[in-house]
């Protein structure tokens, strides 16, 4: 359980808040690529952190991320006029550059230089896979560009996808960090979701409803590892990293493309969940791909037009009772992301951690919110930058594997848990 | 009309949530096993808990509060009043034992051996202090019975978890 101060420590995001700071101190997900396909494409409202801002790519391909509102009476620039290297305000033509510059006020002479007056608060917003990512922290402390696997393989080896969820982002993530849900809420998924079944490993799990869990700290945060009883007195291990502050991969299964998370908040009650699939060697599959976009896998069906999942709370994320009865599904809610979200929304808009009763198999959730409360006080009181931050700590994998029992997987399988370029992912 | 789940899930909707106990007490056992753990459970031991009770197993001499009992003496209890340690340790929620990266977690083995018998969860926590990777022999000794094993690089995480639990 975490006291009201702590719960409310790591769950309020926006600005001055101590974890709204400590997001603000990496780059994060802001958006897909293809949400701004072309220069002079029309802009699009995003809002991070609490703050509502306007995404744009101007004529010369730059991308910026404003203040979504005009500085002249408070307009939405989403209905800005993207043209000639600027966003043009329609009510009194008030242009923007990518930097937020005022950079024309047409009631004024230009020889007043009023509008070199006017700036609006803007960040950075840069490429890099398929994900357009931004900084929202101090400047000066700007960190090296992300170094994530899955956005720098070749643009064929990866696919990356972002769903809504509607609740606080640190119960969405932390289902990321607790692998013992797996044996019941997703029984049903791991012989049938074509991105999950047919892997050897699958039995291990199947077979052994109770993991043991071990929980690592490393640099960026920690890695959790699960294992199970294999042939021979041997272990199974699946080891999911968990990188600060919401960065997870799951552990692989055969040779099916390796997926995580991004957990970024949009405000205090919901969240963007941004899910990825590479592959470190090899292209995906035509029919890998098209599972991915009919919503296999941790990727989802969604309301057509909106990045909102289809099954959602509006209509009790289509509950199917007989499918649940039947053993099909375990909570009657169809799909790997869903069977997430919507347990995870029904906690509430913030989840009150003064209920819980934690058990000892949720000791990954409780270091991860150990660290995740130092880190932030330590760059509250003594700017302190936290783990993650690096890119270093970026090079991380999951991996599945059989040890022998007098063998730590931290020191096993060192090389296993990091990237290495050219080398698949290791697996079962 | 708002389906069931849109309304339910509102913030205005949480104000309904029943605000009563909803759990007995845990009961957990917290057990070091080396001298620097034993320091900091003494630590601990004098901080208010709902029902933790603290013991380590060193007898040279370091510091113990009233509150924090002898793990050796605690087993030569069991031994004497032949009751047995399965017996003693039914009753317990939790097992917490610590030891630090270099412990001789051997004498951990009966406690870990009696939790199994009665179905006693048992946290390991390891506190490797800064870089000091923990002793492969420490690790060993722990994993079979621990249903969750915790390298921890600092001390702090013990007092984190033990909140956590509402020890």
């Amino acid at each position: 359980m975490l006291r009201k101060e702590q719960n409310d420590l790591l769950t309020l995001t926006g600005p001055g808040m101590m974890a709204g700071n400590l997001f603000r101190r990496y780059w994060i997900p802001a958006l897909l690529a293809e949400e701004l396909p072309e220069n002079e494409c029309p802009p699009v409202r995003v809002k991070l952190l609490s703050e509502r801002l306007l995404a744009f790519r101007d004529t010369n391909g730059r991308y910026g991320l404003i203040d979504e509102f005009c500085a002249h009476r408070g307009v939405s620039l989403w209905f800005g006029r993207n043209e000639e290297a600027g966003l043009r305000c329609p009510y009194h033509g008030w242009k923007y550059d990518v930097t937020g510059q005022c950079i024309d006020v047409p009631s004024e002479p230009e020889e007043s230089g009023f509008c070199r007056k006017i700036k609006l608060k803007s960040y950075p917003l840069i490429k890099i896979g398929d994900v357009l990512w931004t900084y929202m922290g101090p400047p000066e402390k700007q960190p090296p560009q992300p170094e994530w696997e899955f956005a720098l393989v070749p643009s064929e080896q990866t696919f990356t996808s972002k769903r809504l969820q509607e609740c606080n982002w640190l119960q969405a993530m932390e289902g990321g960090i607790d692998s013992s849900h797996v044996s019941f809420l997703h029984r049903g998924s791991l012989n049938s979701d074509p991105l999950f079944k047919g892997a050897k490993g699958n039995q291990y799990n199947l077979n052994d409803m109770r993991p043991v869990f071990e929980v690592v700290e490393q640099p960026g945060g920690l890695y959790i590892g699960a294992r199970r009883n294999a042939e021979g007195g041997n272990y199974y291990w699946r080891i999911t990293p968990w990188v600060m502050p919401s960065f997870t991969m799951v552990p692989p299964r055969g040779d099916h493309p390796v997926h995580g998370h991004f957990w970024i908040p949009i405000d205090d009650e919901n969240c963007w969940a941004w899910s990825f699939d590479y592959h470190p060697v090899r292209a995906l599959t035509a029919s890998e791909r098209q599972a991915m976009i009919d919503g296999h896998g941790i990727h989802v069906r969604y309301v057509p037009g909106t990045y909102r999942p289809a099954a959602n709370k509006d209509n009790d994320y289509l509950m199917d009772r007989a499918a649940q009865k039947a053993g099909h599904t375990y909570s009657g809610v169809e799909g790997i992301a869903m069977q997430d979200a919507s347990l995870q929304e029904s906690m509430g808009p913030i989840v009150d951690r003064a209920k819980e009763n934690l058990v000892s198999t949720d000791n990954g959730i409780i270091m991860a919110r150990h660290r995740l409360i130092k880190a932030a006080r330590a760059l509250a009181e003594k700017d302190v930058t936290p783990p993650g931050v690096d890119p270093e700590h970026q090079r991380v994998r999951s991996a599945a594997f059989v040890l022998p029992p007098d063998q730590a997987f931290k020191d096993a399988a060192k090389d296993d848990l990091m990237v290495r370029p050219g080398v698949r992912q290791t697996s079962i | 009309m708002l389906s069931e789940s849109a309304r339910v899930t509102t913030a205005a909707e949480q104000r309904y949530r029943i605000d009563a106990p909803n759990a007995l007490p845990r009961r957990v056992k917290v057990v070091a096993l080396d001298a620097p753990s034993a320091q900091l459970v003494d630590r601990l031991s004098k901080r208010p808990w709902s029902n933790a009770t603290f013991l380590a197993l060193p007898d040279d001499g370091t510091a113990t509060s009233p509150a924090m009992g002898s793990l050796k003496d605690w087993m030569h209890s069991v031994a004497g009043e032949a009751q047995d340690l399965i017996n003693d340790v039914h009753g317990t929620d939790v097992m917490v034992i610590i030891a630090h990266a270099e412990a001789h977690a051997h004498p951990a083995i009966p406690i870990g051996e009696a939790c199994a018998v009665r179905g006693i969860p048992v946290v390991g926590i390891v506190i490797q202090d800064g870089n000091t990777p923990p002793a492969l022999e420490t690790v060993n000794a722990l994993r079979p019975f621990t249903t969750m094993l915790v390298m921890a690089s600092s001390e702090d995480y013990v007092e984190a978890m033990l909140s956590a639990f509402n020890a």
